[in-house]
């Protein structure tokens, strides 16, 4: 997750007037993009955690 | 695989039309990884039609197809979740997906784009096909006791209203 945080402030702060509004376009895909991977990385969590709890 | 009591009613619910794959990780998927993988394997198949193993491993494309999609591909998930029970990671991605989100669940910043997700995937189900999400999560308790406590969940949370 911190390299999506990384490339969001690289976008964010983007100065060259050329490529600011592609950046633009990008980084308000970012938050939904990011939601997906966060989910998948707690539900992987869980299912470890129920996991452990499994083992005798 | 295990036999699926349900499969019957899901046929019975779900329409059983090939689903058009384009568009299916615009809303929310554009930086899932297996995105073009996920998208030539579901194209222009029915959900029966769909391959088990594939769609099963790749159950994390769920948490990134948009909501038409996962309407679409929602009998399979919940077939494959009776026929694997928690041998296959369905579980662990589609019983988070059912369940209605409440402000104070972890991750709590999830917690605007999981109430989108679920309330787009609901209103596009009709009561009919709600009836048969709530049977295969009851199924899902029968047959798998340990693992039942977050379809419980999904249940109290939504689905048993349909039950």
């Amino acid at each position: 997750m911190n390299v999506y945080s990384y490339v969001a402030d690289k976008v964010r702060s983007e100065s060259d007037p050329v490529i600011r509004p592609y950046a633009e376009q990008l980084r308000v895909r970012y938050p939904e993009a990011i939601a997906g991977h966060e989910q998948q990385i707690t539900n992987k969590t869980n299912a470890l955690r129920n996991c452990k709890k499994e083992l005798p | 695989m295990k036999e699926d009591p349900l499969l019957e009613e899901l046929r019975m619910a779900f329409p059983r039309e090939p689903i058009a794959a384009a568009g299916a990780f615009d809303q929310r998927g554009r930086f899932y990884c297996d995105g073009v993988d996920y998208l030539r394997e579901m194209d222009g198949k029915t959900w029966e039609q769909l391959e088990p193993p594939f769609f099963a491993r790749r159950s994390d494309g769920l948490d990134f197809l948009s909501d038409t999609h996962l309407a679409a591909v929602l009998p399979l998930y919940l077939h494959l979740l009776l026929a694997f029970q928690p041998t296959s990671p369905v579980p662990e991605t589609l019983i988070p997906l059912l369940t209605r989100p409440e402000p104070g669940d972890e991750p709590t910043e999830l917690f605007d784009w999981q109430k989108r997700r679920f309330e787009g995937l609901t209103a596009l189900l009709t009561d009919a096909q709600k009836r048969v999400v709530a049977r295969a999560l009851q199924q899902f308790i029968e047959d798998a006791p340990n693992e039942a406590k977050p379809a419980e969940l999904a249940l109290d949370r939504y689905w048993r209203a349909f039950a």
